[in-house]
């Protein structure tokens, strides 16, 4: 296999989203003993482990045969995270008491359980993020993986977004006055990150060159800024467009690779109404 | 910065000087339900306001920036924020939960994402530009929003960041710490008799630029961000490796990024919970990294108890004060070393003796570690 760009760019070898009215079809697929884990984890939890799942096996990266690899890193971002988990347990302590509260459940009421959760089932032994930057936060953790892969430490760093919907989060989302930024729905969605150099080293086949990811915050700005020079391209805008939460850009990104349509390049922006910005260039990558 | 010693960075530095035990019964809610109830409160300060945390986080951005000697926007240009948090919104939450069930309006400034808010407070009070990120590695929350700051400063993805952690203390986060019985009314790092943690609150911010710009405006740098690292342990969801394999790669990193071999650092800043398995886990995880050299190890947790998210950002405030010459705080409720940690060298009085590099260690729920290196300006 021959490089078709330099060798430090940085390239997606596996890719993946999955919606939440898929969920079902996709725990089915997981392999048994990781299946048996997520079933019993919260609805962000399965989104996140589902599409991580099937970016890895993707990437041709299969999970773990031994220790933790080092050399693997995630960095997950989540606008809400485990808000639903959050609600479970703030309702059990107000209608029970102290002594009704579920330890497990408490246990996943930080925002980083989906992350612990993915690090056990693959493996992933180096470092594991989890970023929130409200509705940007799919993209936030896109360009932190991104950074993260400037280290010759890591060989490969599983980059995405996952959120999940549920009645407590509609309920929060129409009293904030978020609601008019969403389009109702939910999702994860992953994208496997390394060297060109090193993927084609190991035989796998960059799908597409993640050229450059940045963040950024603009509290008064009601349009996206540009955080990116004008490269080109197909430009798309997550919000409100697409339906999801911090996840939902990152999935627009990747249907967008996955299709035929639309040249060689675009440029994925979204925006939360906190101020939050985030955009990534991609190029697809032409067929050997 | 904000800590149950009160608003300050002296205050905290003193405290921990003098060894101050503030572990307390809960005062600001109902705790009378709360098995235990004793815990470090951040007593009279933003006693009302909501978004707690994210008032904490102000307090100490204004105090670290005022340090900086930064007071103009124009001298911020570029801001970025990393403020690490464990449940730093719960208070929003609770809140709201409670308006909710009570058919009541919910809170005039609710925020629209929880666990952002308190980031988010920072960035549109100093008008952010840069990155805003809430990074939430649990417990190592804010350890890992400094590796942030470092990283967003070397790539020149910011001028500025103000970086660091929030947590508060709730009903929520009590309830839960108990229900795991992870909880004790009086902390006891690396104790042979250890029993739990206790809570406590707080905040840290730090300003971080590159030092050009420092020396540019004629400021003194306090320190140096050298190095960061992160690691999973990737073996349980919410106890730590017993072998300490995440937090000794999470250390093993940061000594790389900051070109450093171990027997250069002076001193570790332990995590130091005062649990069973997480004080013997990171006995072995310092072993692993530092071998038979016996380098200087405190925590501070027993006098201020266990603030969570912001717990690593007010452990590198210390790490920052004993690089530029500051004694090293005691092991604060130490008293007969457990033999599963006996290999540490536990500093039990404050220790004079010079640092030129500190490394500060946290963990957390879901196999999180993160390690960050300071040194001497």
């Amino acid at each position: 296999m021959s490089l078709q760009g330099p060798a430090d760019e940085i390239v997606v070898t596996g890719m993946a989203s999955v919606a939440g009215p898929d969920l079902e079809g996709a725990l089915e697929r997981l392999p048994g003993a990781i299946r048996a884990r997520a079933v019993r984890a919260e609805r962000v939890t399965q989104l996140a482990l589902t599409a991580a799942d099937a970016a890895l096996r993707g990437a041709g990266i299969t999970g773990r045969d031994g220790g933790p690899d080092p050399r693997l890193g995630i960095v997950l971002g989540t606008a809400f995270g485990c808000l639903l988990t959050n609600a479970l347990h703030q309702r059990r302590l107000a209608e029970t008491g102290p002594g009704g509260v579920s330890p497990r459940t408490f246990a996943a009421t930080v925002s980083n359980a989906a992350t612990g959760e993915i690090t056990i089932a693959y493996g992933l032994g180096g470092p594991a993020l989890t970023v929130t930057a409200g509705l940007a936060s799919g993209l936030a953790a896109v360009a932190e993986g991104r950074a993260l892969m400037a280290s010759d430490r890591l060989a490969a760093v599983l980059a995405g977004g996952a959120d999940a919907w549920g009645a407590a989060l509609a309920r929060w989302l129409g009293d904030t006055g978020l609601a008019q930024a969403v389009v109702p729905g939910e999702g994860a969605a992953f994208v496997v990150l390394e060297r060109r150099r090193d993927a084609v080293a190991r035989g796998a086949r960059p799908l597409a060159c993640l050229e450059i990811a940045a963040t950024g915050f603009e509290a008064e700005s009601r349009e996206t800024p540009r955080l990116l020079p004008d490269w080109g391209g197909q430009a798309i805008e997550g919000a409100p467009v697409f339906p999801g939460l911090g996840e939902r850009a990152l999935v627009a990104a990747l249907q967008w690779l996955a299709s035929a349509a639309g040249g060689t390049r675009c440029i994925v922006r979204d925006r939360c109404p906190t101020g939050q910005v985030a955009a990534a260039a991609w190029r697809r990558e032409e067929a050997a | 910065m904000v800590s149950a010693y009160g608003s300050g960075g002296e205050a905290f530095l003193t405290g921990l000087r003098r060894g101050r035990v503030v572990v307390r019964p809960i005062e600001r809610f109902s705790a009378v339900d709360l098995r235990p109830n004793m815990a470090a409160e951040a007593r009279g300060i933003a006693e009302d306001d909501p978004d707690r945390a994210g008032a904490f986080a102000l307090l100490a951005a204004e105090e670290a920036l005022a340090m900086a000697g930064l007071s103009s926007r124009a001298q911020i240009a570029g801001l970025a924020v990393a403020l690490g948090t464990t449940l730093g919104g719960m208070g929003i939450f609770e809140a709201w939960d409670a308006a909710v069930q009570a058919g009541e309006p919910p809170p005039g400034q609710l925020s629209q994402v929880p666990y952002y808010a308190p980031a988010v407070r920072l960035a549109r009070r100093f008008g952010a530009s840069g990155p805003v990120v809430a990074p939430q590695l649990a417990c190592a929350s804010g350890t890992a929003a400094l590796g942030l700051a470092r990283s967003w400063i070397r790539d020149g993805r910011a001028e500025v960041v103000l970086a660091g952690g929030a947590d508060l203390l709730c009903r929520f986060v009590v309830a839960g710490f108990n229900a795991l019985r992870a909880t004790a009314t009086s902390a006891h790092p690396f104790d042979r008799d250890r029993q739990g943690l206790v809570l406590g609150e707080g905040a840290a911010v730090l300003v971080v630029e590159p030092a050009r710009r420092v020396i540019e405006r004629g400021a003194r740098p306090l320190a140096r961000v050298l190095g960061a690292g992160a690691a999973a342990d990737a073996v349980h969801m919410t106890a730590p490796d017993r072998e300490g394999g995440g937090a000794a790669r999470a250390m093993q990193a940061a000594l790389e990024d900051a070109g450093l071999a171990a027997h250069q650092v002076d001193f570790v800043s332990a995590h130091g919970t005062g649990t069973v398995y997480n004080d013997a886990m990171e006995a072995r995880a310092i072993a692993r990294v530092f071998g038979e050299r016996r380098v200087r190890v405190n925590s501070i947790k027993g006098a201020i108890g266990h603030t969570l998210g912001a717990a690593g950002a007010l452990e590198a405030v210390m790490c920052v004060d004993v690089v530029a010459g500051g004694p090293i705080p005691p092991t604060i409720g130490l008293r007969e070393i457990d033999p599963a940690c006996e290999g540490l060298r536990l500093v039990r009085e404050l220790d004079p003796a010079p640092v030129a590099y500190a490394l500060s260690s946290s963990s957390g729920f879901a196999g999180a570690n993160a390690a960050l290196v300071i040194g001497r300006a």
